[in-house]
This record gives structure tokens, C-alpha cells and sequence, in this order.
């Protein structure tokens, strides 16, 4: 079960990691946001093979290129 | 008349140019004096370089005359949205913290643009960090859309959507990372490209997010982006990422029927929240498509939803990075909208983030299998809706952004995140007289057929003319 991601642990990592200034009011506004983000690939990762990199991209652009072996 | 000239096509000048039956200088004077006109009124210009223009332009005659090898941009005026690097002149990417920023590079594209032939008019507007899809900015004043002035340009090329929509010069670079291209062309009602991702070098241009990054053409027609596109894509040791494809002879193929063409309407997604008259423009175009031949068939994409929000954080995780060191440093120096655009990257995981980009490849193949296998092209509007207010989206805080700014980019966004190229291309006005647009979106690689499906629909219709009363 995740739970909810709060203003303060946004607030606490503002100040412990990324070094970087949120007031409280925006910290309620970005909490919320971060979380969708995260769950929307936390919900898609699984999906994931352990043979899978970044670097990969440039190889699915182009052999997607070639469906159906030909171009229109 | 200055209008007379400003009013030709890109390749329509490029050949009277050749030919000889306009000069450089001519047009460009004519240009310089309709972006003079304009420039109170819609802001479309970071600087006008008025004299090195006409200079550039004195060249191009005087070679035409001495019977001087020509490039296919020869002699013709172009401006760029102001983040295209040459070495030892400012590119201030429309922030005030790059407001005296002189790169020690060119442009890749630049290079290739001018070794073509073009004249470099001037730097165009654009959201502060190519990082709003509205047009305005606090540094260097909003843009305002030609066809009316209260409304916006669309982001983050809001110059570049605006400058040729007034006809003050017939082609300009635009990037896209989201929607930064499609935009602006589609409330501008201009016709844009963002290529497939790695298609064009991204060397020598201010970075929005690497992985998404794509420079692209806007121009009036789908045949003037086909003639820049020829020019400035390929291979590019400098820029890791661009793609070793060989590049087609994008305008030859625009000669070629589209006859049996299977264009996608999609079931779901991409028209939540479009308004009637977007909706009734969209079917008129795909009419047009069915009397050229064409057949019209739905699909159904899968959870795009998901894109966008894998997209959205790539885009910020990198936006993020970037500009780490001035967020600690001088964040009173960027824009409450920019800060709200990027912030949340900074709380993101690396895995999370490593994770998204990991996903694309798989997330492409699954696209491409349940679209592209189906049909040619996917056609969808792009916005929900014409071009809002100025006023109406003015984003006060960085919590305002996502509240008024999401619906713009919503059918962009997840197509950036799979690399593929899609154009916006004018198809009708609403009522209020703002342009309407429609999104054709192709396999990797495909900009050939995105431009002659656009160039087709063009041959038999004439919104790609229309001239807003400024």
C-alpha cells in the first residue's frame, strides 16, 4: 500500500536533497503532482524486463519504421 | 507592394528569387517593413537585425548575378525562435537570466540553414526556457496572435507561429519538446513539423529536456516545411542522438497520391474536452481526405493517458537538471509559470525517472502495433479548442500552470514522449475568427508522408492562405 506523499516530505527534500527553496503553499501544490507522476510509472514498471536500458529508444524508433516491412 | 511579396510561399520566393524576378534585397526590405508594422502590435521579434539582413541579402544578389552555385534557401528571409546558437552573438532562449548570453557555438541547423542559402532575419519571441505553451513572457513582453491580438500564440515558439502568420518571413525554426511547434502553428494557423525524434541535430540549441527535444519547422505551407526539413535534417556527429537515416526527398514525394491512404481517427482520448466547432472542423477535414482518395478508419491508442504522464516526467526530471544550479542560485530570476513547469522534477526519483525512459521503447512498439499497423496516419485535433485569451491563461503562480495550461498541450505531449513526428496543420476558423487545426501524427520516420498527406489536403483547400487583418 503507497502511501499519500505529504507537503512536508516535499518541504524535507527540498531542504535535505535537492537543495532548492518551496514555500509551504507550493509544497501542497507539488505533493500531489509528484505522486501522479510517480504512480503513473510505479503502475507501468512492471511491465519492465531486467534486459531493458535507456539507450534502447533510438533502436525502437527505428525498427518501427519498418512495420510491415515497407514504408507507404 | 511589400504585402505582394510577403504574401508568396517559401518555395514560391526561393524560385522568383532565382529566377530573377525578385531580389533578395526586395524581399527583404519587404519583410523588414511588414515585421516593423507588425511588431507593436503582436510582439513577434526579440530583435529585428534589420541592416546584417539586407547585408546578407546584398550577398545573395551579387552572387546570383556572378552565376555563383545556389542552395535551396537562397536569398530567402528566415527568423528563429531565440534559441539557435551562432558563435559569438546572444541567444537569450526568452529568460532574463541568458538576457546577454553569447554561445561559443553554432547551431548545427544554423550551419546548414545558412549554407543553404537562407538570410537570417532576426530572433524571435518565445516562452521564457522554451518552457510555456502560451506565448506570454514577463521578460520580454507577451506575444500576441496575429489573428487577434488579445488572444494567444501558443508555446513555446510563439515568435515563430506569430512572425510567419504575419507574413514578416516565410520559414522559422521552432523546437518541440511537448507541443512547442504544433502549438503555435495550429493558433497561429501556420503549418508546423516536429520531426521524429534524432531526425534533426539538436547541437548548438538552448536543451528543454534532451530526450524529448526535436527542432522542427514552421512555414505556411506543408511544401515550404518539406523544403526546410530537407535542409537541416540528418546525421550529425556533434549531437549523439540524431538518427542515421538517410533523408528522402521530402518535397519530390509530395508529388505522390494519397489515394488509398488509411487514415486513424481515434476512439478515445484525443477529443475529451474539444469543442463543437473543433470537432466539426476535424470531420470537414477528414472529408476532404475521403474526396482525395483517402480511407478514414477508426483505432483505438492505447492509454495515452499513461504517455502523458510518463512524458510529463521525463520533461521535468530533465527541465529540472538543467537548471539546477540557477534554481539554487538566482530562482528570483525565472518566472513563477517557469518554476511551476519544471519544480516537481526536482522531487522525482532517478529511478522513477529511469524507469520512464526505459518504458518508451516498450510503449512505442505497443503504439505502433495497435495504431500504425492499422493505418497510415493518425489525424486528431490539435488543441481542444482555438486559442484562448491572453488574460484567461495568465498564469500568477506556479500552481496556476497546471490548472490553465494543461488542456493546451494534452494531444502533443504523449505523441512527444513516443518520438514519432506529427504535424499541425491549419483546417478551418472558429467563429470568433481564430485558426482551427489538425494533428497527423506517423511512424518513425514517416515525415514524408505526414508532409504529402498535408500538402494533398492544401492543394484543395485554401485556410494555409488566409492573412489576418493587422
Amino acid at each position: 500500500m503507497r502511501e499519500k506523499l505529504t507537503p512536508n516530505t516535499i518541504r524535507g527534500y527540498a531542504r535535505e536533497v535537492a537543495n532548492v527553496s518551496v514555500p509551504e503553499e507550493r509544497a501542497a501544490e507539488i505533493a500531489p503532482e509528484v505522486e501522479a507522476l510517480n504512480s503513473a510509472v510505479l503502475d507501468t514498471a512492471a511491465r519492465l524486463d531486467l534486459n531493458d536500458e535507456p539507450g534502447q529508444f533510438p533502436l525502437a524508433l527505428a525498427r518501427n519504421r519498418y512495420l510491415r516491412g515497407k514504408t507507404r | 507592394m511589400s504585402s505582394d511579396i510577403t504574401r508568396l510561399t517559401l518555395t514560391g520566393v526561393a524560385a522568383a528569387i532565382r529566377r530573377k524576378k525578385l531580389s533578395s534585397v526586395e524581399v527583404t526590405r519587404a519583410c523588414i517593413a511588414e515585421a516593423e508594422r507588425v511588431q507593436p502590435r503582436i510582439n513577434c521579434f526579440i530583435a529585428l537585425e534589420a541592416d546584417e539582413a539586407l547585408k546578407a541579402a546584398k550577398r545573395a544578389d551579387l552572387a546570383l548575378r556572378r552565376g555563383a552555385k545556389l542552395g535551396a534557401l537562397h536569398g530567402v528571409p528566415l527568423a528563429h525562435k531565440d534559441m539557435y546558437y551562432r558563435a559569438g552573438m546572444i541567444s537569450s532562449g526568452g529568460s532574463k537570466i541568458l538576457r546577454d548570453y553569447r554561445p561559443s557555438v553554432t547551431a548545427t541547423v544554423v550551419e546548414r540553414l545558412y549554407g543553404a542559402g537562407a538570410v537570417w532575419l532576426g530572433r524571435l519571441n518565445m516562452a521564457e526556457f522554451a518552457a510555456n505553451p502560451t506565448g506570454h513572457n514577463e521578460h520580454w513582453g507577451h506575444c500576441r496572435n496575429p489573428w487577434h491580438p488579445d488572444h494567444i500564440t501558443g508555446g513555446s515558439s510563439s515568435g515563430s507561429g506569430a512572425a510567419l502568420a504575419a507574413r514578416t518571413c516565410f520559414g522559422s525554426l521552432g523546437s518541440d519538446t511537448g507541443g512547442s511547434v504544433r502549438g503555435p502553428a495550429a493558433f497561429c494557423g501556420v503549418t508546423g513539423l516536429k520531426p521524429t525524434y534524432g531526425r534533426v541535430s539538436r547541437f548548438g540549441i538552448l536543451p528543454r529536456a534532451w530526450s524529448l527535444d526535436c527542432v522542427g519547422p514552421l512555414a505556411r505551407t506543408a511544401a515550404d516545411c518539406a523544403r526546410l526539413l530537407r535542409v537541416i535534417a540528418g546525421e550529425d556527429a556533434r549531437d549523439a542522438t540524431s538518427a542515421a537515416e538517410p533523408v528522402p526527398d521530402y518535397e519530390r514525394d509530395l508529388k505522390r497520391t494519397i489515394k488509398g491512404l488509411r487514415i486513424g481517427v481515434p476512439t478515445a482520448y484525443f477529443y475529451d474536452g474539444a469543442t463543437e466547432e473543433v470537432k466539426a472542423a476535424m470531420r470537414a477535414s477528414l472529408d476532404v481526405f475521403r474526396s482525395l482518395g483517402a480511407r478514414v478508419i477508426e483505432v483505438a491508442p492505447p492509454d495515452v493517458q499513461r504517455l502523458l504522464a510518463l512524458g510529463t516526467l521525463i520533461n521535468q526530471s530533465e527541465a529540472s537538471a538543467i537548471h539546477s544550479r540557477w534554481m539554487q542560485t538566482r530562482p528570483q530570476d525565472y518566472s513563477a509559470v517557469f518554476r511551476g513547469r519544471i519544480e516537481a522534477g526536482f522531487f522525482v526519483p532517478a529511478t522513477r525517472y529511469l524507469e520512464a525512459v526505459m518504458l518508451r521503447s516498450r510503449l512505442l512498439d505497443e503504439f505502433v502495433q495497435a495504431v500504425f499497423a492499422k493505418v497510415d496516419l493518425l489525424h486528431t485535433p490539435v488543441t481542444p479548442a482555438p486559442a484562448p485569451t491572453i488574460a484567461a491563461t495568465d498564469a500568477k503562480t506556479a500552481g496556476d500552470v497546471l490548472r490553465l495550461l494543461g488542456a493546451i498541450t494534452r494531444n502533443m505531449r504523449p505523441l512527444s514522449y513516443l518520438g514519432i513526428p506529427a504535424a499541425s496543420v491549419p483546417a478551418g476558423f472558429s467563429k470568433g475568427g481564430l485558426p482551427l487545426s489538425m494533428q497527423l501524427a506517423g511512424r518513425p520516420f514517416s515525415e514524408a508522408l505526414i508532409l504529402r498527406a498535408a500538402h494533398a489536403y492544401q492543394s484543395v483547400t485554401d485556410w494555409h492562405t488566409r492573412v489576418p487583418a493587422l
